[in-house]
């Protein structure tokens, strides 16, 4: 963010960063072996839709591109929409790589079109804990964090300090802790 | 991969030890003054011992003094009706070698924990009641055993004896009332003196709340729950936020700052959040712990 733009009011909305994403498919073996947690086969990227026309076709487009990668891979997807008026695409498979590539297809598809900053989160499921743990990845920002909620608004912090400890020697984490929001009732 | 972290950190003990000689240079310069004050005269010498000897006592009083009073004033009760707590600081303090620490509860809205040891020896451990809602048990746990810590590296007595040059110097430029003409002689000595004790009584300190945090990781054998609980303490929002993503996404926009502000470290008493939690994660990734067992 440069000075110009604090001085004058920013006016765009952030550009994604997907290029970070594919560093947690590294990140998955060190996960595996020192924590015992492997991938649930679930990601879900959410983003906010535009009501213009313009919006709607481009993302038809992708919509399809979506479903071809999906096809080839031989991924699930699904689509929902929550209360906060984000879009979901939930992708199902057992490999990771396979989420990631689906998350990293979506993000620069959407970016190419001119709506990258409709971006919200990428989200990949992880078992093998007492509680499922997810790890968000930030378009914006370019970083993943923790997330392991455990009932009712409520998360293990500790948990989450303790995966950010061991894997952001591999892992691009979000430093600053204020900004580890929160996805309770992600359709994954 | 089961690795434990060592018991000392040798960088923390080594600045620990330097900052400790320099308290006794502190010392020692305080007794060169008298000394130069008897090679002067033998009469100001005897004047300036007995004054220095009275400096010293009542700086004394006010440390170990203030201690007694702070948990009297404070309305702090003895807690006996939490089994669980009064069970887990037996084990505890069993684990660390200490004498059982009573448990005090005050009625306050700002989570926090502290440590009085009073004159004969005995420590309790104080809890605010805030504290203990706002942690989960093995948090609380990682906060006792903190303070644990602090007890049995005897904490309190090291930093009453660093923290007499400060307060000599203290008592030496803020008390004009003893004697006028001996404190226009004395408060221009006593400025050096508040201010290098203060530095290191204050460097002291921060040292003493990093073994702190480490005694308290080798206790429960688990960093994160300490790291946890401070980033829920820290007053200044660092806590990791409840709120969803989703709610607040239109803030981003608005976001131009980053809220990692800088503060004056030198001045504070504690570490700042971020270094002590950096610590215990390099203990975490030291332990090699699989998540949950």
């Amino acid at each position: 963010l440069g000075l110009r733009d604090v001085l004058f009011g920013r006016r765009k909305l952030a550009e994604p960063k997907e290029d970070q994403l594919f560093a947690l498919t590294t990140a998955a073996v060190t996960m595996q072996t020192e924590l015992g947690l492997k991938t649930a086969g679930a990601a879900a990227i959410a983003f906010k839709p535009q009501s213009s026309g313009e919006f709607r076709s481009a993302f038809d487009d992708i919509d399809k591109l979506v479903d071809a990668v999906a096809q080839s891979s031989g991924s699930e997807i699904e689509r929902k929409s929550d209360e906060f008026g984000f879009d979901w695409i939930v992708v199902r498979d057992d490999d990771l790589e396979d989420l990631v590539g689906a998350a990293h297809t979506l993000a620069s598809e959407l970016t190419a079109q001119g709506f990258g900053s409709q971006l919200l989160a990428a989200l990949f499921k992880f078992d093998g804990g007492e509680h499922p743990v997810y790890w968000i990845y930030g378009f914006k920002r370019g970083a993943f964090w923790p997330f392991v909620p455990v009932g009712d608004q409520k998360r293990d912090n500790a948990l989450e300090l303790e995966l950010k400890a061991k894997l952001e020697k591999e892992l691009p984490v979000e430093q600053d802790l204020t900004r580890w929001l929160a996805l309770f009732d992600a359709p994954v | 991969m089961r690795r434990r972290f060592s018991t000392r950190d040798a960088g923390l003990s080594i600045r620990m030890a330097v900052t400790l000689a320099l308290v006794l240079a502190l010392y020692a310069s305080i007794l060169a003054g008298l000394a130069a004050v008897y090679w002067v005269s033998l009469k100001w010498g005897a004047v300036a011992t007995l004054l220095a000897f009275i400096v010293v006592v009542t700086a004394f009083g006010h440390i170990t003094g203030a201690a007694e009073f702070l948990l009297r004033r404070s309305g702090a009760r003895p807690m006996r009706d939490d089994p669980r707590l009064v069970a887990s600081v037996l084990r505890l303090s069993q684990l660390a070698d200490v004498p059982t620490p009573a448990l005090y509860a005050i009625d306050s809205p700002g989570p926090n924990a502290f440590t009085v040891s009073t004159r004969r020896g005995r420590s309790n451990i104080v809890l605010t009641t805030a504290l203990m809602t706002a942690l989960e048990p093995h948090e609380l746990d990682a906060v006792i055993a903190h303070e644990l810590s602090h007890v049995a590296n005897h904490d309190a007595a090291v930093m009453t004896y660093a923290s007499v040059p400060r307060t000599v110097g203290e008592t030496m430029i803020g008390e004009p009332g003893m004697v006028s003409i001996l404190w226009v002689a004395v408060w221009w000595i006593g400025i050096p003196l508040w201010a290098i004790g203060s530095l290191l009584t204050l460097t002291l300190s921060r040292y003493r709340e990093y073994a702190a945090d480490r005694g308290s990781a080798l206790l429960t054998g688990r960093p994160e729950s300490l790291a946890s609980a401070l980033q829920k303490l820290d007053g200044a929002g660092h806590a990791i936020p409840n709120a969803d993503l989703r709610g607040t996404a239109r803030l981003e926009a608005l976001c131009i700052v980053s809220s990692g502000g800088t503060r004056w470290s030198l001045l504070r008493d504690h570490p700042p959040l971020e270094k002590r939690l950096a610590r215990l994660g390099a203990m975490a990734r030291e332990q090699g712990r699989p998540v949950g067992a």
